[in-house]
């Protein structure tokens, strides 16, 4: 697998047919509790997962579809990237930064779910527009697949 | 990325035959006795997490029942309809039989005590068998803890457990072991799942240690095992780990528990009682 570029790849994610699940920009930041699922579902997050591969978004899609982004896309909409390099940079002893969290398994165990889908994290905590469905539909466009 | 799978019927306990990208194409849910078709797509209300150490996986559980309120069978994990036709679920574990690991796993409950099933489990010194042994073996304990019984009905299983983490420190798997395909190379993607398997022999001792707090048992000191192993071993891959446990782990274990005081505690399980 050749090395994943912002520039020239695009990112994945698999979700319903009707569009990129809404996230919750003030909700707690912590990158752990959000890769790991904790919580469940319903739960708030700030992020969006997304993956440089089809076929991983394509397991996760289970009967929605795969929708595709740009990075270069996000940043007129206050959206941020936390690339996969970035995260397993900070998914190190008990974490770094967002990363940060009390449990090291956890950590270790969420840096090893972020490897197998070669995640990244769209971060919605700064988007302060009061069409958050409609920012999200710009940075996951739905005609785009 | 992982996100409802670890919610669903693939990272339950009660599910021995999948953790992960390890596992058969389908489950057996040991709590409903059926085969799990689409273990990545149900839950249920009795779903534990895994992944989790003892204390975070049961109060997870708590937080999962308010979504996922059934007791009495599976739901599909995205409706929360309760599961009603074949799609999802198999009561007829013939297929699953033909797996030496799914076979024991259909028989767990069903043919004499479950700990015999686990014993058969464990005979099988492959890494699937290893995988069924210590899922299906943390429910049994915490099982056994909720119908007033001690930590030591784990006992046998912390033998073979330590036996494991000292005999075969980097568990080897091979391509039938694989469930899915992952966005990492092949040999990273097995390095992961190496790694996976020794942190839940970690985990389960965690576990032992756990229950054992209630009971005033020196064996408590373990409750942190998994934790203290994932925060000193440094980089997630196998050969730090399983340094870690040849180093660390090992003297932890010895020291909290010894092969002495196993067989002094093994000895009171069989006396007769009263």
């Amino acid at each position: 697998m050749s090395t994943w570029k912002q520039r020239r790849d695009p990112l994945f994610r698999g979700d319903g047919e009707g569009g990129v699940q809404l996230p919750t920009p003030g909700a707690d930041p912590s990158v752990v509790r959000h890769i790991l699922y904790l919580d469940g579902p319903g739960r708030p997050t700030p992020y969006v997962s997304t993956t440089e591969s089809r076929d991983v978004a394509e397991g996760f899609a289970k009967g929605g579809r795969v929708y595709q982004t740009r990075v270069p896309d996000w940043a007129p909409h206050g959206v941020v990237h936390l690339s996969r390099k970035e995260l397993l940079s900070n998914l190190r002893g008990v974490g770094k930064g967002r990363a940060r969290w009390p449990s090291a398994q956890q950590v270790m165990t969420a840096r090893r779910y972020v490897e197998e889908a070669a995640e990244h994290l769209a971060d919605f905590s700064g988007v302060v527009s009061e069409d958050l469905r409609g920012v999200v539909d710009a940075v996951f466009p739905p005609g785009r697949r | 990325m992982h996100g409802t799978q670890l919610v669903s019927c693939s990272n339950c306990w009660f599910n021995g035959l999948q953790y992960g990208t390890v596992g058969l194409s389908m489950g057996y849910c040991a709590e409903y006795k059926v085969v799990l078709r689409r273990a990545d797509e149900s839950t249920c209300g009795k779903h534990v997490r895994k992944d989790l150490m003892l204390t975070d996986a049961l109060a997870q559980q708590t937080r999962h029942q308010r979504h996922f309120e059934r007791l009495d069978g599976v739901q599909v994990l995205h409706t929360r309809h309760p599961v009603e036709n074949g799609a999802y679920l198999e009561a007829d574990s013939s297929m699953l039989r033909r797996d030496a690991v799914g076979d024991a796993a259909a028989d767990y409950g069903e043919l004499g005590s479950k700990i015999e099933s686990l014993a058969v489990l464990k005979a099988q010194k492959s890494f699937r068998g290893d995988l069924a042994m210590l899922s299906l073996g943390r429910a049994y304990v915490r099982r056994c803890r909720t119908r007033q019984g001690r930590w030591t009905s784990g006992l046998h299983m912390f033998r073979w457990t330590r036996q494991r983490l000292e005999s075969d420190p980097r568990p080897e798997l091979g391509p039938e072991d694989l469930r899915v395909q992952t966005a990492a190379s092949l040999e990273r993607q097995v390095e992961l799942a190496q790694w996976g398997l020794v942190m839940l022999r970690l985990v389960f001792i965690s576990d032992l240690g756990s229950h054992a707090i209630e009971d005033g048992d020196p064996v408590s000191s373990l409750a942190n095992l998994a934790e203290e192993a994932a925060a000193e071993s440094g980089a997630l891959t196998i050969k730090k780990l399983a340094n870690w446990v040849k180093g660390e782990g090992l003297k932890r274990i010895d020291a909290a528990l010894s092969e002495a005081r196993i067989k002094a505690l093994a000895a009171e399980l069989h006396e007769p009682r009263d």
